[in-house]
């Protein structure tokens, strides 16, 4: 089992470790899945997700070389900025899904998931060549993602800079003792917050200089679930795989118009199914692979993520339902063990972070 | 086993994590919960899927399922009898379990088909011991 550079640090501040994407991450700390959670949505939460690749993908072409194997342009794009996307095989089926930031036009870094990182690694090096661009895996880099609303006090305080001209989805160097981090204003929660590539050696001290302001509380991938599953946002392994084609994923909103790229030709709803999220109405907990049925007792879809919200204090979830079934406010039933439990399909976006209530 | 778990001596358990005790008011009633070790593991209860009154189990059977943010828990019945009383206190607030699995967190009553049926079951140091060698 692999372990990240904060592994002491986890255990210093009593983690529940559990392996995840074969490292041994912390579910959650003393303080329990719901309150680190709920704490995130009211203060700010200090997340370990150094298990995920960082990779620097050099190359006068590099613009070029995304604008093809992603449905995304990024040839117009402006340096310093980040783009949320998708690899894609030439059957438009999804190989991962990553941020990819352009630091110049000759220079890109990215962040993949953790499950998925040598298998992007391979692919992209595939490509690469033909559009002669060097990919380097970093190592020797943790990766800590800091989410809530202090956040931009905590790290501009901590930084002795003024952050707030750092906007959303970009990114910038900023200089901590002597060493200039890569700091991207970016998150997985739907708070505003910021995402920080540091050299393994400081990853330590950064995080206990973190945790020296009363407004910081260190938080587990159980509570980073439940926040992105209140967004909407697909996780890798379970709304998006190479058995899905990117036409179901709802996610078309990534697809730049008139980019011909690799999985251009193979871009279709094939299966007929559509990804939604959905609310449970009746009393329970619905959890991933449960059977989805309409209200006449017809398979409809399956549950491709779920568990407990604690923004909504009831059940919520994704799943992929037949298009004919998948229309907002539609009513759906989960079978939970024996039970048929009433639900409700939603927009994807159960919580508005920004109202602080269901959207 | 890191750190002290709470283990009340005049309870039963068993090796599914289960307590027992005897109603102070009725001998016949066994009252059961889960031990406080089983909460910790689980992490946060967020719903609990209680038995119906009057319903009969054996010893063994599914009578609950604890559902916490992370999984679902099933809860098997630690003595033999019909079901006379469920913690209805649960249905709106689950944590109780968290914060007070052995009075508060109760999750339902049985009338033991055989009074001495708790005998079989581990004693507190049975139970701590069991614990040790997991």
């Amino acid at each position: 089992m692999r372990k990240t550079s904060l592994y002491q640090f986890h255990i210093d501040n009593d983690a529940r470790l559990v392996p995840f994407a074969g490292y041994e991450m912390p579910l959650h700390y003393e303080a329990g899945i719901v309150k680190e959670h709920l704490w995130v949505r009211s203060h700010c939460g200090l997340f370990d997700v150094s298990h995920m690749g960082q990779i620097f993908v050099r190359g006068s072409r590099v613009s070029e070389l995304f604008s093809y194997i992603t449905p995304t342009n990024f040839e117009d794009l402006n340096d310093f900025s980040c783009k949320y996307t998708v690899l894609t095989d030439e059957n438009s089926c999804v190989i991962d899904d990553l941020i990819i930031s352009k630091i110049t036009s000759d220079l890109f870094y990215l962040v993949v998931n953790a499950s998925r990182k040598d298998i992007d690694l391979e692919w992209i090096s595939k490509f690469a060549g033909e559009f002669d661009c060097n990919v380097e895996p970093l190592s020797n880099y943790s990766l800590i993602a800091i989410q809530g609303c202090k956040s931009l006090d905590i790290l501009s305080n901590l930084f002795n800079t003024e952050l707030s001209d750092l906007k959303y989805m970009n990114l910038k160097y900023i200089n901590y003792k002597d060493v200039d981090l890569l700091v991207s204003r970016t998150g997985y929660t739907g708070e505003d917050g910021f995402e920080i590539s540091i050299p393994d050696n400081m990853v330590n001290e950064f995080c206990s200089s973190l945790l020296s302001f009363d407004d910081i509380k260190p938080v587990g991938l159980g509570a980073r679930d439940s926040l992105r599953l209140e967004m909407g946002y697909p996780l890798y392994g379970h709304e998006l795989s190479q058995d899905i084609n990117l036409a179901e994923s709802s996610l078309s909103w990534i697809i730049s118009k008139d980019n011909k790229f690799l999985g251009y030709n193979n871009l279709k709803n094939i299966s007929n199914r559509k990804r939604v999220s959905f609310k449970l109405i009746d009393k329970g907990v619905a959890r991933d692979n449960m059977e989805i049925y309409d209200n006449n007792n017809n398979l409809i879809g399956y549950v491709s993520s779920a568990g407990y919200s604690p923004s909504l204090s009831c059940s919520i979830g994704q799943a992929y339902i037949n298009i004919d079934n998948s229309k907002i406010n539609n009513e759906i039933f989960i079978k939970i063990r024996d039970n048929f439990k009433k639900a409700v399909i939603t927009k994807l976006m159960l919580f508005n972070p920004k109202l602080k209530k269901a959207s | 086993m890191s750190e002290k778990t709470n283990i009340p001596e005049n309870y039963r358990f068993t090796k599914d994590h289960e307590w027992v005790i005897r109603d102070d008011k009725n001998d016949n009633i066994a009252i059961i919960g889960i031990s406080d070790h089983a909460q910790s593991s689980m992490g946060d209860i967020v719903h609990v899927e209680l038995p119906d009154e009057g319903e009969k189990f054996e010893v063994g059977d599914e009578v609950a399922v604890v559902e916490s943010a992370k999984s679902a828990s099933e809860v098997y019945a630690p003595v033999t009898g019909n079901i006379i009383e469920v913690n209805d206190h649960l249905d709106s607030h689950p944590e109780a379990i968290n914060e007070d699995p052995y009075n508060e967190g109760w999750l339902f009553k049985i009338e033991l088909d055989d009074p001495d049926q708790l005998d079989d079951l581990l004693s507190s140091d049975g139970y701590s011991s069991f614990l040790d060698e997991e």
